[in-house]
């Protein structure tokens, strides 16, 4: 037939038939992540895939690496497809290497805590398996539910627990890693720290999104699960007030698990759904862990700090709540139908004025949507401002993406940096790393000479036809889209009757 | 032969098919809109588990539905779609293909457990079977099988069975009465293939002096099968026949031990007057113990215990979401039998119980998947340590009774013994008294 059956053939070889697929129809459903990417995107990259293979382990993929090299294709790793920034989004087609076939747990270690894993399982899995097994792994992504380990280490995540425990970065004793070449490493060791001299190639490969290589095993460090885990709220008149809060909050002793925060339009749009939530100016969420009875002295000092603020605790339930809905901030897609997220890091000193930022650039973009973050560690905080879009209208919905580009600036100027750089925002990395950006080229040569490793993504923004987008011609663009966006009129949700089944919840 | 051609014939279903999926748009559109495609749903889908592919998960079948109902792009209108198809690579997709993928599913229901943006999965998957089949593509064969059975006079039933055998197990030895105030509708998985359960269901309801009959060869398939696999349009006959024959022996009740034919009987009323009331059969044998009506007396075998309960789908979690999950029921009898201290639960259990995968039609379209299902669900059995696993569904006994089996089969060579007891709650209460 054409070109493609002969690589069929030919993996299907390496890794069994029914493990390759090259259907028109599995094809399609590699081709995207949670980014909503018109169709019309796919003229510009191929974003979808010439073949899916689901490797079974390191073997099979570094198989597939040399095959891959030789025949000059690219391969695209794919976890759990939840990020929003086509970092599994294939950019001139080639092999989607689905990792999410590989979800075994391989190794509990209670006697030196530490757990090997397939980079395929999902964080709530493990999670959930661990805590069944008395431990507790440190921090988890907010997409717990659907993103994978591998996903989560080549994205460089902070979430749930970073606070406390730091992000993944912090997590990972080991890496197994199959490079270009088909050479399976192993970047730590498994039972102790990582930190002396040598370089460090854990790191390299964290935050690298895919475009170094192939992670097939990751071991993280894990904890002895806490008597409890104890869940607060507190509600603040506006998110000013409730980040002079946070701010304060950090500025002690007090380690909580978690904090995050959500604006009062947050649960105006989960009413507009027919939840039964408070109508209120912000949300502050505060997750202790640990010793009960240490516990009970941080929540009082918390307490007290977050009344200084005008901060009034919510009841026990209120609180246990909006714990369980931690993985479900993203309901007001319906509302479009359709959600566009701006990821940014700001310093945690700049927390009030960014959080105005984002409500400004909101209101500039006359979009409906609410600013949420949470706190990575005591210098930064993380945004997740979302708004809603209309995926039904072409034009609006490509304008209303300009949110993420004005939500990178807002970030730009207070010091911070936007969160994700995927298949479109590699622009970013130059502005946050300067001249580091050619180091990261070097190194990228060094390991992937023949540049099959997730091409098109993080240090180089090139279209299929080979015609590179700088980084100054994307945020042109990007300006254009939002001053489209402004003269547009203002959002409205879109849908009737969109409650659903289930109210009140 | 001759008597299928027919049929093919005369079916319904076979309609020249010329689908035209993006103008006849399918229900819950704004569902397929509202999927953010967080791939939650991936996480606890039993076929995604087994398989792994991505078109086998509830996220990649809404996409793959809105690819399909979907408009063409501004460039597709342009350059046209043979261009733009060849530029990215897109190529048709073959409905056959997606029918296949769409119906390699248990209904189950386990996403709507973790849907992010609330999708009705529960109802979404067979609105959308119909829907496809309303567009002329045609379900699995067998299925189609099925169907054509049914709807034969001489069998009314999907597995081609003779009318007469219906009720040979139990016309002798029990002289039912004409009429009654409950029905017990028997069902075709319990007439033909479980009939133990059948008898000991009998033994249990004679016992408790309940005033009951059953439908004898009169019984109907309840259609759940035309339900689940999309072909509605006999529906509302089987639904007024059934309902016919119950009227005819002034019943006020129906009980019935399948969930399958106890979720078709709550469909029933869209499509007939009901005057009576629904049980299951645990809800029935657990008000009777409540009642003091009904005492075991005989201790539960101490070789089988313990024992771990295995929640039905469409008794517990669907049913929960069309109104009423019936878990305690089940549980409640359990309790009650002799020398059962304590029951065993799954990891998962309840609301997020895991199919035994014999649900949805699956079985029709791809045996060895539904086995691989339920052989990781045994598994789990013998890590908790059961001896013996109990249902309330002659599905999932059958099912589970053949995972079983190939477990056996399996372990043939090796050196461990394998023993595990697949029983339903009925049979236990039968046991006891």
């Amino acid at each position: 037939m054409d070109v493609s059956s002969e690589i069929y053939k030919d993996l299907s070889h390496m890794v069994g038939k029914e493990r390759v697929s090259e259907s028109n129809l599995d094809r399609l459903l590699y081709s995207h992540d949670l980014a909503p990417l018109p169709k019309e995107m796919s003229l510009a990259f191929k974003t979808i895939p010439d073949i899916v293979v689901k490797p079974r382990d390191a073997i099979d993929v570094s198989r597939i690496m040399k095959y891959a090299v030789e025949n000059d294709i690219p391969v695209i790793p794919r976890g759990g497809a939840t990020w929003a920034f086509g970092g599994a989004v294939p950019a001139f087609g080639g092999i989607v290497l689905d990792i999410g076939s590989m979800q075994e747990i391989l190794d509990v270690n209670k006697e030196n805590l530490f757990v090997t894993v397939e980079p395929g399982i999902n964080w709530k899995k493990l999670y959930d398996t661990l805590l069944s097994k008395d431990l507790l792994i440190g921090a988890y992504p907010s997409s717990a539910p659907g993103a994978s380990v591998g996903g989560w280490v080549n994205t460089g995540g902070v979430g749930v627990g970073s606070y406390k425990y730091g992000g993944i970065d912090q997590l990972i004793r080991s890496l197994e890693v199959v490079l270009s070449d088909g050479t399976i490493i192993t970047t730590g060791c498994k039972n102790v720290l990582n930190n002396s001299s040598g370089y460090n190639l854990t790191d390299l490969f964290i935050g690298s999104e895919g475009t170094l290589g192939i992670i097939t095993k990751v071991t993280l460090k894990v904890f002895p699960a806490p008597e409890e885990i104890r869940p607060t709220s507190f509600v603040f008149r506006d998110l000013e007030e409730a980040g002079e809060a946070i701010h304060a909050l950090t500025r002690t002793n007090i380690t909580p698990y978690h904090i995050a925060f959500l604006d009062g339009a947050h649960y105006d749009l989960l009413r507009e759904l027919d939840k039964d939530s408070p109508k209120i100016g912000a949300m502050v969420n505060i997750t202790f862990s640990g010793d009960t009875r240490i516990i009970d002295i941080q929540d009082k000092t918390t307490e007290k700090i977050m009344a200084e603020y005008g901060g009034k605790k919510t009841t026990k339930e209120f609180a246990d709540h909006e714990w369980d809905e931690r993985f479900f901030e993203s309901k007001a897609r319906r509302l479009g139908p359709g959600l566009i997220v701006g990821e940014s890091f700001c310093p945690l000193s700049k927390i009030v004025d960014m959080s105005k930022r984002s409500q400004g650039v909101l209101k500039k973009l006359k979009m409906k949507g609410a600013v949420v973050g949470t706190v990575a560690d005591p210098n930064t905080a993380l945004f997740m401002t979302y708004a809603i879009s209309n995926e039904h209208k072409l034009i609006k919905n490509m304008a209303s993406m300009a949110l993420v580009k004005k939500l990178a600036d807002e970030a730009f100027k207070v010091g911070g940096r936007p969160g994700g750089f995927g298949l479109l925002f590699s622009g970013n990395l130059k502005k946050i790393h300067g001249k580091g950006v050619f180091v990261m080229d070097d190194i990228k040569s060094a390991l992937d000479p023949h540049y099959i490793m997730n091409p098109g993504k993080l240090i180089e923004s090139t279209t299929r036809f080979g015609i590179p987008i700088p980084g100054f011609a994307m945020a042109a663009g990007m300006n254009i889209l939002a001053f489209m966006k402004r003269m547009m009129p203002a959002d409205k949700i879109g849908m009737k009757n969109h409650g659903t089944k289930k109210k009140n919840e | 032969m001759e008597q299928k051609r027919k049929m093919n014939e005369t079916n319904l279903i076979q309609k020249e098919p010329k689908p035209n999926l993006v103008r006849n748009k399918p229900p819950h559109l704004d569902d397929i809109y509202a999927c953010l495609q967080c791939g939650y749903c991936n996480s606890v889908c039993p076929i995604y588990r087994e398989t792994g592919w991505e078109s086998l998960t509830p996220r990649g079948k809404v996409f793959l539905l809105k690819h399909l109902i979907g408009k063409d792009s501004f460039f597709d209108k342009i350059l046209g779609k043979k261009i733009t198809d060849y530029l990215t690579g897109r190529g048709q997709i073959s409905l056959n293909e997606a029918m296949t993928k769409i119906y390699t599913c248990t209904l189950c229901s386990r996403c709507e457990t973790i849907c992010h943006v609330d999708i009705d999965f529960h109802e979404y998957w067979e609105e959308i079977r119909k829907w496809m089949v309303e567009n002329g593509i045609k379900p699995p064969p067998n299925t189609i099988d099925m169907y054509n059975y049914i709807a034969n006079e001489e069998y009314k039933n999907p597995f081609m069975e003779p009318l007469p055998k219906r009720d040979e197990w139990y016309r002798d030895d029990y002289q039912l009465p004409e009429t009654a105030d409950i029905i017990y509708f028997i069902g075709c998985m319990t007439s033909y293939h479980e009939y133990q359960l059948l008898l000991n269901t009998l033994k249990v309801f004679s016992s408790s002096g309940l005033d009951f009959t059953t439908l004898g060869t009169d019984e109907m398939c309840c259609g759940a099968i035309n339900t689940l696999s999309g072909q509605w349009d006999n529906f509302k006959n089987i639904a007024e026949y059934n309902v016919g024959q119950i009227e005819k022996r002034g019943a006020t009740q129906v009980v019935t031990g399948c969930p399958g034919c106890y979720r078709a009987f709550k469909k029933y009323r869209k499509f007939a007057k009901c005057n009576f009331k629904l049980l299951h059969t645990t809800e029935v044998i657990a008000e009777l113990i409540e009642g003091e009506k009904l005492k075991f007396t005989k201790e539960f075998k101490e070789k089988n215990l313990p024992i771990v309960y295995h929640d039905p789908c469409e008794l517990g979690r669907v049913s929960d979401y069309e109104g009423k999950g019936i878990f305690e029921a089940p549980r409640y009898i359990l309790k009650n039998i002799p020398g059962i201290d304590n029951i065993l639960e799954f990891p998962n259990n309840r609301m997020d119980g895991i199919c035994c995968g014999g649900g949805g039609g699956l079985k029709a379209l791809n045996y060895d998947l539904t086995i691989d299902i339920t052989l990781r669900r045994i598994d789990e059995a013998i890590e908790l340590g059961a001896n013996t696993i109990v249902s309330a569904c002659p599905n999932c006994k059958a099912q589970i009774g053949n995972g079983v089996e190939m477990k056996k089969e399996q372990m043939i060579d090796s050196e461990e013994k394998f023993k595990m007891k697949v029983m339903d709650v009925l049979d236990i209460a039968a046991k006891s008294l």
